[in-house]
């Protein structure tokens, strides 16, 4: 499936402003000013100036959230976010209940303890944050992500991802049984998005710390419905074709 | 006799204006015309209602399209796609075909233009291929699909039906005579014989193409032939059979796994059947040279226990030979239960290489074919 995007003139001002270069300067802007995140249940909370926030907004971290709090802003982040954020990133420090600041491994066990499939998901985030696609909840879609190749508002989004796990079926048990794929694909086919899986593969190594990540290893599988009735002839397209394969059909009955 | 109504009688004149212009039926012929009386009650009454939800302009251009081909022009889409859908224009292909003058003016080739209209409905297919359509594509599909092969049953071909004989040691019907182009695309060639499997036979049965007999000459009805798919002695089951039909009606070529199309001077074997795999390919993997490496990898790959190869499809292809195929378009492989691991499709994987693959899965009578394609995202900037 070819990108689809919003409006003309958007492809070239993707291409003019790539994500990288957002999230770098986010990087950096929330290093300059030590920003700090404050954890709640599921959830990281910051309070960011205007300039932050326009770089939450544009790199796609986080939701913001409408206060009447005029100079400051506060956006909550998901769980993979806030540990991109902080981990991959080195630029955010998340503060506990107790007030004192938590280390990677601290945060690493606390979202593990509040979902279990954490490492899972959170390798199929990174590894998609990391080649610079925007990732988004897919959970509306019935899907763990979804992924743009840019902002949102300029491009609809391709893929919807499933984070797998290697052989661990009993930790995800997504499309185990053939009515799962059915529902799943044509789900996916109904929004024009391509089901994604991404397979990670812990390769033993266990998920004690987040350091065991860079041992994981990922593999990227689609899965799509072929339509026999459409795809009979190689490269005409539907109305020349058609003759062809009456021409081609008839001469063999 | 049914009765002739308004919107019928205007059907027939349609058809028969246009057969008149492509010169298929004599003008005196076109009062001829006689409707045979209703495959089903209440049948005409349907078609009467089809026929409403179309402008009589569009009606032309779509019969035009399907007899002539000329193109459909996109307001006549919209009307056919979402006027008239998918039901009636099955309806009222199949009431076109059944009008007898039908089967004995028109040529040859065209009784088969308009069935592969019916099976495959190909100027459904390119109307509905238009983009505005898109999101309702998947509706019409699964609710229209069971419907369109059901009509494949009640054609009957009046010329060229093939003749053979059942032999009930290679549960194969060795053809005896044959009509038709088919079989440049249907059966297996051993010394000089045209063999069919079971799937084969069936197939050529219920389109009305083939007559078989037993070892005494007296004919096997449907019935005995449906019998023999079930005894499980012919390396086939229902669900294949399902899939194989579904591919067959809408023209790609279709031959089992393992099976080679056409082998000289060599006598067919029993057992060429069997599910578990031919003694052919069996024999021809003995050529190979054999060190352990290769003996475990043979072992590895026959450890894919819930899916096994079932065809080697060809895209529909008037240049196909049974003397050198090449490579199929696809190996489909049959699921019956689950989805397949990931480690058992990187196994299939390596073991057909260049050759994609996908799985069917064949469930209440519906065939859904899936890809588990490997891809990496690009890194973007």
């Amino acid at each position: 499936m070819m990108p689809r995007w919003k409006g003309k003139g958007l492809q070239a001002k993707a291409n003019a402003d790539p994500m990288s270069k957002i999230v770098s300067q986010l990087q950096s802007s929330l290093i300059q000013f030590e920003t700090r995140g404050l954890l709640s249940s599921c959830s990281v909370l910051v309070e960011v100036d205007a300039e932050l926030a326009d770089l939450l907004n544009r790199s796609c971290f986080g939701r913001p959230r409408i206060t009447a709090q005029e100079d400051k802003q506060w956006f909550q982040l998901d769980m993979e976010e806030a540990f991109y954020l902080c981990f991959s990133l080195k630029c955010l420090k998340v503060i506990g209940e107790d007030g004192s600041i938590k280390s990677n491994e601290e945060l690493w066990d606390y979202f593990k303890s509040k979902k279990l499939v954490f490492p899972v998901s959170y390798k199929v985030y990174s590894h998609l944050r990391h080649k610079n696609w925007v990732v988004r909840s897919g959970l509306q879609y019935g899907v763990d992500f979804v992924a743009y190749r840019h902002h949102p508002a300029l491009v609809h989004s391709e893929y919807a991802v499933l984070a797998l796990s290697e052989g661990d079926n009993d930790l995800n048990g997504r499309l185990r049984v053939w009515s799962d794929v059915h529902c799943t694909v044509r789900l996916c086919g109904s929004v024009a998005k391509t089901l994604l899986t991404v397979i990670v593969n812990s390769n033993n190594q266990g998920a004690n710390s987040p350091s065991c990540l860079e041992h994981y290893t990922v593999e990227e599988r689609t899965i799509t419905r072929w339509n026999p009735e459409r795809s009979r002839e190689d490269q005409t397209g539907p109305k020349n074709g058609t003759k062809k394969i009456l021409k081609d059909w008839c001469n063999h009955i | 006799m049914a009765k002739l109504n308004h919107n019928l009688s205007m059907a027939i004149a349609l058809l028969s204006s246009i057969l008149i212009a492509a010169s298929m039926v004599t003008s005196e012929e076109e009062f001829m015309i006689t409707i045979p009386p209703e495959p089903e009650p209440g049948f005409y009454k349907t078609i009467e209602e089809c026929i409403e939800k179309m402008s009589r302009e569009c009606g032309e251009n779509i019969v035009k399209a399907v007899l002539e081909d000329e193109d459909i022009s996109e307001q006549c889409c919209v009307e056919l796609v979402r006027g008239m859908g998918k039901i009636c224009h099955d309806d009222l292909l199949q009431f076109y075909v059944s009008l007898p003058q039908l089967g004995f003016n028109v040529t040859h080739l065209n009784i088969r233009a308009i069935s592969v209209f019916i099976m495959g409905s190909d100027d459904w297919g390119s109307c509905s291929d238009n983009e505005v359509y898109l999101q309702d594509r998947n509706e019409d599909d699964d609710e229209e699909d069971c419907y369109s092969s059901g009509f494949l049953s009640k054609l009957q071909f009046r010329k060229d039906i093939s003749k053979a004989r059942w032999v009930d040691d290679l549960a194969m019907a060795e053809v005896v005579e044959k009509k038709g182009k088919m079989w440049v695309t249907m059966g297996i060639v051993r010394n000089g014989n045209t063999y069919c499997f079971i799937e084969e036979t069936l197939f050529l049965i219920e389109i009305g193409a083939l007559h078989v007999l037993d070892g005494n000459d007296i004919h096997l009805s449907l019935k005995e032939l449906y019998e023999k798919l079930s005894n499980g002695k012919s390396g086939c089951y229902w669900e294949l059979f399902e899939v194989y039909k579904h591919l067959k009606s809408l023209g790609y070529v279709v031959g089992r796994h393992g099976i080679p199309w056409s082998v000289k001077g060599q006598q067919i074997k029993s057992g060429t059947c069997s599910l578990e795999g031919s003694q052919e390919s069996n024999e021809m993997l003995e050529l190979e040279p054999k060190d352990e490496n290769s003996v475990i990898e043979l072992f590895n790959n026959m450890q894919i226990t819930d899916v096994s190869p079932a065809f080697n499809v060809y895209l529909p292809n008037s240049k196909f030979r049974k003397s050198s195929p090449g490579d199929p378009s696809f190996v489909l492989y049959i699921s019956r239960c689950s989805p397949s691991s990931r480690v058992e499709i990187e196994a299939l994987e390596r073991k057909h290489g260049a050759i994609p693959f996908k799985f069917c899965h064949v469930e209440n009578g519906r065939v859904s074919f899936f890809s588990f394609a490997k891809t990496e995202l690009p890194i973007l900037p």
